[in-house]
């Protein structure tokens, strides 16, 4: 990238010759947003983590093509089949070729046990390729197709690169469906908390004397009251007749109406610190209106603190959709997100005989971490003191 | 100071008061009573209440009134006589079926508020002093690992290993031998030893988010003027750290305990569940499944009680600690 | 035994059971000399505590023949239960002593406290003769005056008892009891009841409600405001609004697991009630009126101790760590058997099987009265239900969720059961996606959508929304997803909604709902005559109110609606199960239901339940291998808990 189009594509930024390249001029040329990106790309693990959550979110937006099986796709042969391991090379007798390819198992049904036990069977080649037809979906109710990234190029043959569940459904593929769930619901939710609590925090904050006095009541009134019974009563007073996934979607905009009050007291608290700060002052003295003092001069000076705020509550809401299907409310099978799965695997049964069910505790560990260090990334990014 | 003091408390009754109402409708939410969630139960095995008794049983609860008719009459209980009323599934009044379990949530939720407290303040200020070093990507992603991972799933490993590692079933308060044995050190140890996977659960989920907060306002106050000021001045870093920027640091997290203790609580409902713990939290679940109202009324107006208490402790100690707080206040 | 061979030519005839007299004719006189008992009594017999154990003992003490072999005294039965309702763990395990009970020996009903009783022939009057010298657990002699003050003070007590349980009532008025003497009650029916014996054998008493024997006039009298005059000040001192609240917490519904004090009848009294203390507990009852052949008394084991848990896999824990002597309800669900399986070893325990009585692993139950007309009519429409069960590939279900146990099978008993109809059972159950098209195209239900599904006669998606309880059986949402993708093949769209068993029942029973999902219970006699609702719609319950409105019609109540001729016949046939006093009768009837509502095809079955499991300790004794679950009686109960014991 030359800095000469980095500049002139900054465009609330004053406009600076491109013949003045020095980087002392760059840096005190460039837009704010554009330091901000120069200062993001030098932290390592934050920008690998913002690939990883750009990637997550790629993935959900594709996942019927992307999964190599759909969600109810259940082979009844193959319940809690263990992983199969991809090899990517083949042995014959005429040497080694590329054609990947995973191997098929041996049944046994012991009704005694209740279960059904796999031996790997090394005569059983299932080629894998890319590309391949598979089971039909609807892509996001636009078009229809068979078409998946990848899979068993002979449709219908066992192909559990993460295992299968109890309906000997492809653990993988319903970990890439889920997502599509987790990870909407927690951005959408955490987007309106964020509007709200920035609203409302920021006049609280800085209007004080009876706004102040009536937010700040409102917040204490709403925090002190355990979210599980508000989940309760709510989820209750959703129709039955909607569909879950809209009834979900319903108590999560409900829930983000709770959750803005920790963004309100972190902007609040600031304000009440900056509001006598010498340049709100000089500012106030100038003449600026108030709606210019709070955007123009006293939000981004902590864009950091809500940055920081925003990005740990993404995957709070995740977490707590996990704990909601918990204890039976939130989602509900048939609809799959990452809490139904994982409610479906918390039981001692699946640690001690099926531990490939947690694979999507694993993505919520990944989301989880790598939505935070993103976050981190970008406070000490947006902080306009860095040295 | 001492006015803030009076006038803060003085909020807070219309405070409860409002709470106490909404609570009240909140419970009241779901279709349907505790008969019915009786009734239902009992219909499920065969036999069951004839519609009369249910009718009798409705009028003697006082579930066949208004809904403003039974709040006005339970808060007045509640105002005039401490009486909550009574648990129509333990058939008891409320209040002592809460109160054995009360003690045990709040050792829960203190023992793990000081687990976080001791290992997230140190760590905090450390990732802080050594930006991007090795130690701050490790605490961050170990305490970041805690908040990740879900709190039933790590309840549910933890025992499960406790249990094939070390033979031990950590289910319940005490194990058998203690369950009825008066208070003795051997008794104290057993608790403990039941305790720990809870505490350890709850805190780690509690770290991150403090080491975070810690981290994010350290960073801010360390690239202020006035530390490179007293930089200058030669005082050593450690020292510089500890008097000014720490104690700034702490003040979210201050802000933060008096709110803690509900989500302490809501999260260890969840957990208590599966590690058998008798806490309030699965009383609390169970009754708003059963729809014993007045017993999960009592619990969530105890537990709003709390916050409100610890949001006024949190308002004052940060009054003391900012002056710039508590001069806006006044 | 007992109705069955009941010959109408005889004006009574001696029900009780002969297997039972001839044990213990000849052990009486060997036994009275000689009576044993637990060291712990003993110890406190010596001590002067309690009267001798021949005292203790009524004067012919029932005889019980051990499963297998005689036993020794001590040990203690742990078992797991879950949250604060599972209080239907008790009922069917240490509560069943009531005055008859059901003997699995000869399938027939056996005196229990009652020493032996007769059934009048035309069904009218039933009289009980009680053993002599019976005693409650703190030593005051049980009489007929104790089943008379129930029936005289709280049945009759509108306040304590708003309306008599059905069962004790038959269509012109109530029971009535009298007992002409200290160790006889006589019950007497306006019109014949063919169904008391066998209900008062049943949950139907000891069930939720305290049964009519568990009220001890000497401790509960002074209770009651009939008996004692100071009795509501009393109450109110103690802190109860008033006398009747204070009697219900001793004996009410639920009150009796949570009261310790009560005197009883049961092999173990109460020591740890079902509080929020997480712990039931009991202990021996001294007065136990049962023996062994060699004239120990029963029970073997000390007491029992079943610890409360708040979550299902903490059981799973406790079996493992070997911490559950007997147990299956909760514990012993299919998910759990492989794990429960390998740790056999470890837990030191074994299975015992337990067969199912239940004809369906689930029931589909459409709404026939739906509340609009053009799903009902669809409803209501034989061949469109008969087309969703041939969309059902129940092979694929058996194999999926039930690991290959069970073949398929619709809304029809099992094989023995004087209901069996293999017709009935096995019609429309092949799956067969062609026919199921075909017909469907023919009920004008061709067009479809753009995602395949057909469209229904509203012109919107044809849908089928069905309630599954959420906190019930989780296997029901697997076979539900399942038969989702086979109708989806059909172009019929299920819509699964997990509710909470409460909510489902509470819009059965306002009519707003479209189908759902229950157990298939009537497989075998002992369920199918007393509850044949899988079969009729009459029921009331709300768990297999498939058409409100007739069975509203059925019951007199509003709002109502006059079913089909076919329906009305089988309501009659009902009515004459319910009054016959001649088995033989009753099962005709029920063979003509059966067989009717094969012709029906109301609700759509999926398969022949296949056997459970239970959980059993190595230490424990004389359990059976196998023990059927029957729902209507406490079926573990039945095994004969008191003759349990533990090997050293």
């Amino acid at each position: 990238m030359s800095s000469a189009t980095d500049t002139t594509a900054a465009a609330p930024a004053p406009a600076v010759p491109a013949a003045i390249a020095a980087q002392e001029s760059r840096l005190a040329g460039a837009s704010e947003w554009r330091l901000i990106w120069w200062r993001f790309r030098r932290h390592r693990l934050a920008f690998a983590s913002g690939i990883v959550v750009l990637a997550i979110y790629v993935i959900a937006l594709l996942a019927d093509p992307i999964a190599p099986a759909s969600t109810e796709a259940s082979k009844p042969q193959y319940t809690y089949a263990p992983p199969q391991m991809l090899h990517l090379f083949r042995t014959t007798d005429d040497g080694w070729r590329f054609e990947p390819h995973v191997l098929g198992y041996r049944v046994q049904i012991d009704p005694r046990a209740m279960r059904r036990s796999f031996v790997t069977d090394p005569d059983t080649v299932i080629p894998v390729g890319l590309f391949v037809r598979g089971d039909r979906y609807s892509f996001l109710g636009l078009f229809e197709s068979d078409l998946h990234l990848f899979g068993p190029i002979e449709a219908g043959q066992p192909f559990f690169l993460l295992g299968a569940d109890r309906l000997g459904r492809d653990v993988l593929s319903r970990t890439i469906h889920g997502a599509r769930v987790s990870m909407s619901i927690g951005l959408v939710g955490v987007l309106m908390s964020l509007a709200i609590g920035v609203v409302l925090g920021g006049l609280s904050g800085y209007l004080g004397g009876l706004v102040d006095s009536a937010i700040q009541r409102t917040i204490e009134i709403i925090r002190s009251i355990p979210t599980i019974p508000l989940w309760m009563g709510l989820a209750a007073a959703v129709p039955l007749t909607w569909h879950p996934l809209a009834v979900y979607f319903a108590v999560t905009v409900i829930l983000s109406l709770i959750g803005w009050t920790t963004i309100a007291r972190i902007v609040r608290g600031k304000f009440l610190s900056l509001r006598n700060e010498d340049f709100v002052v000089s500012a106030r003295l100038d003449g600026a209106s108030q709606t210019r003092i709070i955007l123009v001069h006293m939000l981004p000076s902590f864009y950091s603190y809500i940055i920081a705020a925003t990005t740990l509550a993404v995957p709070t809401m995740i977490l707590s959709e996990t704990a909601l299907s918990f204890i039976g409310l939130g989602l509900q099978p048939p609809m799959v997100s990452w809490g139904v799965l994982l409610k479906e695997a918390q039981n001692i049964r699946s640690l001690a005989s099926a531990p490939w069910l947690f694979a999507p505790g694993v993505a919520v560990m990944i989301a989880v971490l790598s939505l935070s260090f993103l976050g981190d990334g970008l406070r000490d990014a947006a902080d306009p003191y860095q040295k | 100071m001492f006015a803030f003091i009076i006038r803060r408390t003085a909020l807070m009754v219309p405070t409860m008061l409002i709470i106490s109402a909404i609570v009240f409708v909140v419970i009241q939410l779901p279709p349907g009573d505790f008969l019915d969630t009786l009734a239902s139960q009992l219909a499920s095995q065969g036999e069951g209440l004839a519609d009369s008794q249910i009718a009798l049983l409705r009028e003697r609860y006082g579930l066949d009134q208004s809904i403003l008719v039974q709040y006005l009459k339970w808060i007045t209980n509640i105002v005039t006589a401490l009486d909550f009323g009574q648990s129509f599934e333990w058939n008891k009044a409320v209040l002592d079926v809460i109160a054995p379990r009360f003690w045990v949530t709040l050792g829960i939720a203190l023992l793990s508020l000081a687990l976080t407290a001791v290992v997230a303040i140190p760590c905090g200020i450390y990732v802080s002093l050594r930006q991007y070093s090795l130690g701050d990507n490790l605490a961050t992603f170990f305490s970041f690992l805690g908040l990740a991972v879900p709190n039933v799933l790590m309840t549910l490993v933890l025992m499960y290993a406790s249990f094939t590692l070390f033979d031990s079933n950590p289910g319940g308060l005490f194990s058998a031998q203690y369950q009825d044995a008066p208070w003795s050190v051997g008794r104290v140890l057993d608790l403990l030893a039941h305790l720990w996977i809870p505490a350890v659960v709850l805190a780690t989920a509690g770290t991150a988010e403090v080491v975070r907060v810690m981290r994010a306002t350290m960073l801010d106050e360390l690239s202020k003027p006035y530390v490179d000021t007293a930089r200058a001045k030669g005082l050593t870093e450690a020292r510089l750290t500890m008097k000014y920027p720490a104690r700034i640091a702490i003040n979210p997290i201050v802000s933060k305990l008096g709110w803690m203790i509900p989500i302490i609580v809501s999260s260890e409902a969840v957990v208590s569940i599966v590690a058998d713990i008798p806490t309030m939290g699965p009383l609390l679940l169970r009754s708003l499944l059963a729809q014993d109202m007045y017993l999960a009324g009592a619990i969530i107006l105890l537990l709003a009680f709390l916050t409100v208490i610890g949001t006024l402790i949190s308002d004052i100690l940060l009054a003391l600690l900012d002056p710039r707080i508590r001069h806006a206040m006044e | 035994m007992g109705l069955i061979r009941m010959t109408p030519s005889r004006r009574s005839l001696l029900l009780g059971s002969a297997a039972a007299i001839a044990l213990l004719v000849p052990h009486i006189a060997a036994a009275q000399e000689a009576y044993k008992e637990a060291p712990a009594l003993a110890a406190r017999v010596a001590k002067g505590e309690l009267p001798p154990v021949a005292k203790r003992l009524p004067t012919n003490p029932q005889v019980i023949k051990p499963n297998k072999e005689i036993g020794r005294y001590g040990g203690t039965w742990r078992a797991t239960m879950l949250g604060a309702s599972d209080h239907w763990w008790l009922i069917k395990t240490i509560a069943y002593d009531g005055l008859i009970r059901y003997d699995l020996d000869t399938k027939g009903y056996v005196g229990n406290l009652a020493e032996s009783f007769e059934a009048s022939p035309d069904g009218k009057e039933f009289t009980f003769k009680l053993r002599d010298g019976l005693k409650w657990s703190d030593g005051q002699p049980f009489t007929s005056a104790d089943i008379q003050f129930w029936f005289d003070s709280v049945a009759k007590n509108s306040q304590l008892t708003p309306s008599l349980p059905s069962w004790l009532r038959t269509a012109s008025g109530p029971v009535e009891i009298t007992s002409p003497d200290a160790r006889t009650v006589k019950f007497v029916f306006k019109e014949p009841n063919g169904l008391f014996l066998r209900n008062l054998a049943s949950n139907s008493n000891i069930g939720d409600n305290p049964p009519i024997e568990g009220f001890p006039k000497h401790f509960l009298a002074k209770l009651h405001a009939d008996h004692n005059p100071n009795a509501d000040a009393e109450a109110k001192a103690a802190g109860f609004s008033g006398w009747v609240e204070r009697f219900t917490t001793v004996t009410g519904p639920l009150s009796r697991w949570r009261f310790t004090g009560l005197p009883t009848m049961q092999a173990w009294v109460l020591t740890a009630p079902y509080d929020d203390k997480r712990r039931v507990a009991a202990e021996r009852n001294p007065y136990y009126h049962k023996v062994d052949p060699n004239g120990q008394q029963l029970p073997y084991l000390d007491g029992y101790d079943f610890r409360v848990v708040d979550d299902a896999e903490a059981m799973v824990l406790r079996a493992t760590a070997g911490e559950i002597d007997l147990q299956d309800r909760t514990l012993a669900s299919l998910r759990n058997k492989s794990v429960l399986f390998d740790n056999q070893e470890k837990g030191k325990y074994h299975f015992f099987e337990v067969p199912q009585p239940h004809h369906n692993t689930m029931v589909l139950f459409l709404n026939h009265n739906h509340a609009n007309p053009q799903k009902r009519a669809l409803i209501q429409n034989k061949d469109f239900r008969i087309a969703l069960s041939h969309a059902i590939n129940r092979k694929e279900i058996i194999d999926l969720v039930y690991y290959g146990q069970g073949e398929p099978w619709q809304v029809a008993p099992r094989k023995g059961s004087v209901g069996y109809d293999e017709k009935v059972a096995k019609q429309y159950t092949e799956y067969d996606k062609a026919k199921a098209n075909k017909i469907l195209d023919e009920l004008k239900l061709d067009k479809r959508d753009s995602a395949g599904f057909r469209i229904g006669p509203d012109g919107s998606r044809l849908s089928i929304i069905v309630e599954a309880p959420s906190d019930f059986r989780p296997d029901w949402i697997d076979v539900l997803e399942t038969v989702k993708k086979h109708w989806k093949e059909v172009g019929v769209d299920l819509q699964i909604r997990p509710l909470g068993r409460a909510l489902i029942r509470n819009r059965a029973l306002a009519n707003e709902h479209e189908a759902f999902v229950f157990l298939g219970n009537g497989g075998e006699d002992i369920d199918l005559v007393m509850h044949p609702d899988n079969f009729l719609p009459y029921d009331q319950t709300g768990y297999r109110t498939f058409a409100l409105l007739w069975s509203n019609w059925f019951a007199g109540k509003q709002p109502s609606e006059e079913p089909p001729e076919n329906i009305k016949r089988a309501f009659e046939l009902y009515r004459k199960v319910q009054s016959s006093p001649d088995p033989k009768v009753q099962g005709e009837a029920i063979k003509e239901i059966v067989k009717i509502s094969g012709d029906e095809f109301f609700n759509i079955g999926i398969s022949l339940a296949p056997p459970g499991y239970g959980l059993i300790a190595n230490s424990m004794r004389n359990v059976p291998d196998s023990i059927t679950d029957i729902g209507t009686i406490p079926y573990i109960g039945v095994v004969k808990p008191e003759q349990f014991f533990k090997a050293q």
